[in-house]
């Protein structure tokens, strides 16, 4: 997951040794919905049998091995809707998947330690994850199908009223630093006398979590919201 | 965040030998780097758009005769310090481009403290002395805020002014690394600060 030995990744690289060295790109392939077993094709050769942009995939695949860059003109309009298909896979994962093995996590370290701290802490977490599926909800009812029905011109017209950029910003800080809380409560501040490997597992979940969702939000933010504004600018 | 102390070092050097005894000088330090060996200028101005460096060391071979890679450096690379190491005769008039100059005869402790130097320019070491426990007055803001009163409350109740209590909010946060309610609850219940029976 936090690899310290990092390849820029080009477009003439094959997919399996950059698996090997980073196993969190499996997670990418997955969101892109690409099978990892791709034989010894390049970044090139897969993106093209998935009729997806190379310039596009390399961007994301660089932001999982450390490498935050992006430049917007290397997008189209018409890349949003891979993007979209990207985003939505991810929340399925953090909503089917993620969420609830560290909420399991919580339920059984609380299991085993029923004090107070702890009952706060699964309480803390309950509501989070509430506050994480309505923000989740507002992408896939409101934003999502606002941004396809703009990429897609004979789609139908959805209104632009609901959706705003800065609710969308406030939402990811919040979710980002309630994660951040939970971490330090648990790395720095509560101490329980033993389950030290169902602690480890609860922070190790919680890492991967805070990695595939801060790159989820450079995504949105940086690189799907500012080509929405470029496509409704154009429209106007 | 730890990684705000840790210093991006590029290094331009041809001799295998100088560029590990240099990397190992850095890594017996105190001194928290990552550390990224390019073949030429070109390769480190390309890199430099993907991770900004702080620090090149560059030996003075790939600086050319006059002022134009430098000055193509400061304009790709505005904010890196230029460092080198000189084991090989080089005009003053390149050297002095550079911002600190190691000799090849140098003791370890020239290097690492230069380095150190530099460091102050570009990143913030967090002082280790900074208490992170909190303060008494901190404490009692904690409790008052648990109990779910306001700054403004707070403030009256305590006899301070209401930009007091936020300055203290602020470093309750900074110190404890938690922002939310819910979440300094939790961590005011761990420490013995309030106990369940208080709210």
């Amino acid at each position: 997951m936090y690899i310290t030995k990092k390849t820029f990744i080009k477009p003439d690289m094959e997919i399996t040794g950059l698996l090997y060295e980073n196993p969190s790109l499996l997670l990418m392939l997955e969101h892109f919905d690409i099978d990892f077993v791709v034989g010894d094709k390049t970044v090139a050769e897969v993106c093209r049998d998935h009729h997806i942009s190379t310039s596009l995939f390399i961007t994301f695949a660089n932001m999982y091995n450390g490498f935050s860059t992006y430049d917007l003109r290397d997008f189209k309009p018409g890349d949003a809707a891979v993007m979209i298909r990207f985003l939505k896979n991810s929340h399925d994962y953090y909503k089917e998947e993620k969420y609830p093995e560290v909420k399991q996590w919580i339920e059984k370290l609380l299991h085993k330690n029923d004090t107070a701290e702890m009952r706060l802490v699964d309480k803390f977490f309950s509501q989070y994850f509430q506050e994480v599926n309505d923000h989740l909800d507002y992408e896939d009812q409101v934003a999502f199908p606002y941004f396809s029905s703009l990429i897609n011109e004979n789609g139908g017209h959805v209104s632009s009223s609901d959706f705003s950029a800065s609710v969308y910003r406030d939402h990811h800080t919040d979710i980002e630093s309630k994660l951040m809380e939970l971490k330090n409560l648990l790395l720095k501040h509560i101490t329980l006398k033993n389950d030290r490997s169902l602690r480890r597992q609860l922070l190790w979940s919680l890492f991967q979590l805070e990695h595939d969702l801060h790159i989820h939000y450079l995504i949105e933010e940086h690189i799907l919201i500012p080509l929405i504004k470029e496509t409704e600018k154009a429209r106007e | 965040m730890s990684s705000d102390c840790c210093l991006n070092i590029a290094v331009i050097e041809p001799s295998d030998m100088i560029y590990e005894g240099l990397s190992n000088v850095l890594l017996r330090s105190d001194i928290h780097f990552h550390v990224y060996r390019m073949e030429d200028m070109e390769e480190a101005m390309d890199a430099y758009t993907r991770e900004a460096f702080d620090i090149l060391i560059v030996n003075p071979i790939f600086m050319g005769s006059g002022q134009a890679v430098y000055r193509k450096i400061k304009k790709h690379m505005p904010r890196v310090s230029l460092v080198s190491v000189v084991y090989a005769f080089h005009e003053k008039r390149t050297l002095d481009l550079y911002d600190l100059v190691f000799q090849i005869t140098d003791p370890s402790d020239t290097i690492t403290i230069g380095i150190r130097k530099l460091q102050d320019n570009h990143v913030h070491c967090p002082d280790h002395n900074d208490p992170e426990e909190l303060s008494q007055r901190e404490r009692d803001i904690l409790v008052e805020l648990t109990r779910g009163l306001s700054n403004k409350e707070i403030a009256d109740k305590l006899h301070i002014s209401s930009h007091t209590v936020v300055s203290h909010r602020k470093n309750i946060s900074r110190k404890t690394g938690i922002k939310s309610l819910s979440g300094l609850t939790i961590y005011a219940i761990t420490k013995n600060i309030i106990s369940l029976e208080d709210y």
